[in-house]
């Protein structure tokens, strides 16, 4: 995997002050999108251990509220698999540390087994280290710059763990 | 006839140093020589005599010599010769060129601001309209004023320092007149024990609004009677809304009786809160428009603080009572304040520091909800800028804010050698209580800031000049430069020693700062620790860029840093134990002062890249605003230097719109509970008059390559159809600034979402701004 670009301290992509890493890759090219040249699977630097180690280091002190995960598409099936191993170290190592992703996939389409575009043998396990999803497509006519951590009306800030508790999507709270 | 060798050097007037040159006395004797008739005149064996004569005494001479004292030597010599009359030409000649050197020098500079052409007062403070009569007027008098200071008040080594920008005498348009800097009013003892404004006897007010009238009243006259800000603090108010609520529950219950109601003190509490709470709220709105409409004498609104620090009031009653009007304070300063177009925007002032605590910061702690409104009102306004009392109590023994221009006291301890600052209550305040350490009431005399920069530039050009090592030339020149310093500080104690209290009756009579005598002299509160002075320094970035290739944020130039400040710090201790008057370190909030000293250094040194090739130097210990450091790690770099700032500094960390991520501010706010003592974060909440876009207007350069402000939606450059808000140096400055500073806040970077790769900085960082 590849990725464009890490924040450090961001305070655009998630309440708080977190870790937003941009990866690379994603197959939606919704029209409007914000960082075109990151639907390139290639575009950037390649993501290695010492990536890993580094983001990881970021999201430890305490005035870090969490990570961020957005691209590109960080659930497209080859970047789920080369992230998985970040997001187990977080929740392990970093209890405090929140984790926030960004996907054009839509929450039914990532838990039904049978979308192989979205679900691969990852995404319950990446699901269920997640604090946050942001979920949807941006779509251009539904855009609006006053809604707060996301894009376009039709995306949700979905409480994860509260939508597995309960088996309905559940928002975040902002 | 063998001629003299002279290697002594003559000063001139304007303080440099020339070679002697024999023949220049010749001339002025002929010249006398001519004006007389022959029989009176000296013959050329006398001339050449008294010229040798000197040359002698001049070369005996172990340094320098004034070029004023050559003239008396001169004198002397046509009188030894006995003629008299070529003297007296001679010494009328002297005293005309003296009088035409110092005739009247103001004219032109005040004609150009009356025709608003005088760039450099236009520019020089961030708060003065200077179109403005009234504002005019008091710029005439500094003009004046700055002239007696040159010409008359100062000796001129120090005059020529402060013109070559090798220090900073501050406040030379207000030196003439005996005024100080800044406070911490005692409005505590005014409020409660009374006091007089312009021969009128105020006394302790009987409700919370008329409380509130009266600290406006009060904070007006003290802006006219000195030069600085003032700090006042709202826990002095806090007690007086109880006396407001037990008036109206007197109200309350008689309305009631009289109309036959039911005395139920559940009814009758609910509405006397309804009616403090409107109380609370017109009260709070006065202070905040009467402060922000006020003119003081100064041309310009009053340099003014509120202080809100829980723990100075009891625990229960009064401290609910004073969260409730910190409370309001807030509500009512997010909100804003409306312009003449009716638009809500961010006022300068009074500037809000709110005081973190143990029991404000925490989530779940009482007044955690009263710190979460502070973050939002952060977010909206700039203010309030935040004090850690967990930090200040480790510094300092004490929580107190600082005084109007950031200037902290020295902490009032038992440890010093003649005990508290008002042991034996010299200051006569009526709220005296014995061991009680006092900080409301006490004053700081001035400032005289050095230049770190020219010390740095200086001992390097010297050392590769000499071949010498440039950390001693740098040595010898700082120890100069501070000796320069400390005299020119010296002067500035000295003009307010003998200071009558009749000349600010509402600062040394009446309870701001003292009740002495009518006539009394002012001199006891000058020494001690009631009030302090100020060695201000600036560039401590560029001078260590100078001096070790490095950033001060390389452990390298740090270690080189430090060492500066501790020097700093042992001079002024020094000079402390000498003669007793309280000399503290100060971070130097330079507004137009920072684009003077850019200049001169440009004069003097050429461009160095890193050190003078800005238009701005960087305020006491600041991280250059163009290095790349997160706001963390900014503070806590910086906490270290605050440290050894005692007589005040602020650190900032600068930061996008954060109103969508309250959350972010809170964390910021935490930091700087557990980190650094004194700090604030710079927002942006800026207005297009236009288009009326509200975010974040920017600064282009137009065509001539002069720097601009430009709103981003609609391209408006009209900066009289804009409101832009901008801290500069703990102020907050909404009348626009000088080219250098302007250059300084377009360079800021961001010290929040800082990116791995500055290549791929086109990438859109916000994923809710497609």
């Amino acid at each position: 995997m590849n990725y464009g670009q890490i924040y450090y301290a961001d305070v655009a992509n998630g309440p708080g002050c977190r870790t937003s890493l941009f990866v690379s890759g994603c197959t939606h090219h919704c029209r409007g999108c914000f960082n075109q040249e990151t639907w390139d699977f290639s575009f950037g630097h390649e993501y290695t251990r010492e990536t890993e180690n580094r983001i990881l280091e970021s999201v430890k002190p305490s005035y870090i509220d969490g990570l961020t995960v957005l691209g590109g598409e960080p659930m497209e099936p080859s970047n789920q698999k080369a992230l998985l191993p970040l997001y187990r170290r977080i929740k392990e190592k970093v209890p405090h540390a929140d984790i926030w992703i960004y996907s054009g996939y839509t929450w039914e389409e990532l838990t039904d087994p049978s979308n192989k575009r979205a679900h691969t043998d990852c995404t319950d396990e990446i699901l269920s280290l997640t604090d946050v999803l942001v979920d949807g497509e941006f779509v251009e006519d539904l855009k609006d710059i006053s809604l707060c951590f996301r894009g376009s009306s039709n995306q949700r800030i979905i409480d994860v763990q509260k939508t597995i508790e309960y088996g309905k999507i559940t928002l975040k709270d902002i | 006839m063998d001629t003299i060798v002279v290697k002594t050097n003559v000063i001139k007037r304007n303080g440099r140093e020339v070679s002697f040159d024999e023949q220049k006395i010749i001339n002025a004797i002929m010249k006398a020589n001519k004006e007389v008739e022959g029989i009176h005149q000296l013959n050329h064996a006398q001339v050449q005599a008294v010229a040798d004569g000197i040359s002698r005494q001049v070369a005996a001479s172990p340094h320098a010599v004034n070029v004023e004292d050559i003239q008396d030597l001169v004198e002397k010599g046509i009188m030894e010769m006995r003629c008299y009359e070529v003297a007296q030409k001679y010494v009328r000649y002297r005293y005309k060129r003296e009088l035409s050197r110092k005739s009247n020098t103001t004219d032109n500079g005040i004609l150009a601001l009356i025709d608003q052409v005088n760039e450099e007062v236009k520019q020089e403070n961030s708060n003065k309209n200077p179109v403005i009569n009234s504002t005019q007027r008091d710029y005439m008098a500094g003009e004046v004023s700055k002239d007696l200071t040159n010409r008359v008040l100062l000796p001129e080594d120090i005059v020529k320092a402060h013109k070559e920008g090798i220090i900073h005498f501050h406040d030379a348009d207000y030196f003439a007149q005996r005024e100080h800097n800044c406070d911490l009013i005692n409005l505590e003892d005014m409020l409660q024990n009374g006091t007089v404004i312009s021969e009128t006897m105020i006394e302790k007010p009987k409700s919370f609004y008329t409380a509130c009238n009266i600290t406006t009243q009060i904070v007006a006259q003290v802006a006219s009677n000195q030069y600085g800000g003032q700090s006042f603090s709202l826990a002095h108010l806090a007690p007086f809304v109880d006396v407001s609520r037990q008036k109206i529950k007197k109200q309350v219950i008689a309305e009631r009786e009289e109309i036959g109601d039911d005395l139920d003190p559940e009814k009758v509490m609910k509405v006397v809160d309804h009616r403090l709470q409107s109380e609370i709220e017109s009260g709070i709105q006065t202070i905040q428009y009467q402060l922000v409409t006020l003119m003081t004498t100064n041309g310009q609104t009053p340099f003014v603080t509120m202080f809100i620090y829980l723990d100075e009031v009891p625990e229960g009653q009064t401290r609910d009572d004073l969260a409730r009007l910190a409370k309001e304070v807030f509500r009512q300063r997010i909100q804003g304040i409306k312009n003449e177009k009716g638009v809500w925007v961010t006022p300068a002032f009074p500037k809000i520091i709110y005081t973190l605590d143990q029991d404000n910061i925490e989530e779940g702690s009482p007044y955690y909800d009263l710190t979460k409104l502070a973050a939002e009102c952060t977010a909206k306004r700039m203010v309030p800028d935040y004090i850690s009392a967990k930090v200040m109590k480790e510094l300092k023994g004490d929580v107190y804010t600082c005084m109007g221009c950031r200037s902290f006291l020295t902490p009032d301890n038992e440890d010093n050698d003649e005990g508290l600052c008002n042991a034996g209550n010299k200051s006569g305040a009526l709220d005296y209580k014995e061991g009680e350490h006092k900080y409301y009431g006490r004053f700081n005399q001035g400032v005289v800031t050095i230049n770190l920069v020219d010390v740095a530039c200086s001992a390097v050009k010297e050392a590769e000049e000499k071949g010498t090592d440039r950390f001693e030339e740098f040595d010898r020149i700082f120890d100069e430069r501070l000796e320069l310093c400390h005299r020119a500080l010296l002067c500035r104690h000295n003009r307010l020693m003998g200071t009558s209290s009749d000349v600010a009756p509402i600062l040394w009579q009446h309870g701001a700062l003292a009740r002495l005598k009518k006539g009394e002299k002012i001199d006891k509160l000058l020494f001690g620790n009631y009030s302090t002075i100020s060695l201000g320094y600036c560039g401590i970035s560029e001078m260590t860029y100078e001096m070790t290739g490095v950033s001060h944020t390389d452990p390298k130039g740090k270690e080189f840093a430090l060492k500066v400040m501790r020097h700093l710090n042992d001079k002024c201790a020094e000079w402390r134990r000498a003669e007793n008057i309280s000399y503290s370190l100060y971070g130097t909030p330079m507004e137009s002062t920072t684009y003077k000293f850019a200049k001169c250094l440009q004069k003097r040194f050429g461009i160095i890249p890193h050190v003078t090739d800005k238009n701005y130097i960087t305020n006491s210990y600041h991280v250059h605003v163009t290095e790349e450091i997160d706001a963390f790690s900014k503070l806590k770099f910086e906490s270290e230097f605050q440290k050894l700032s005692p007589g005040g500094a602020i650190s900032y960390v600068e930061v996008p719109n954060l109103q969508t991520n309250i959350p972010a501010v809170l964390s910021i706010m935490k930091y700087i509970y557990q980190n650094i003592m004194y700090a604030e974060l710079n927002t942006k909440s800026d207005y297009c008059e236009v288009c009326g876009y509200d975010g974040q207007i920017r600064i282009v350069e137009d065509d001539n390559g002069k720097l601009v402000w430009e709103c981003p939606k609609c391209g408006n450059r009209d900066q009289s159809r804009m409101s832009v808000a901008r801290r500069t140096c703990g102020y907050i400055g909404t009348q626009f600034w000088n080219q250098g500073r302007t250059q300084e806040i377009r360079d800021r970077v961001l010290h929040l979402s800082i990116p791995e790769f500055s290549d791929t900085n086109e990438m859109n960082v916000n994923a809710s701004v497609k």
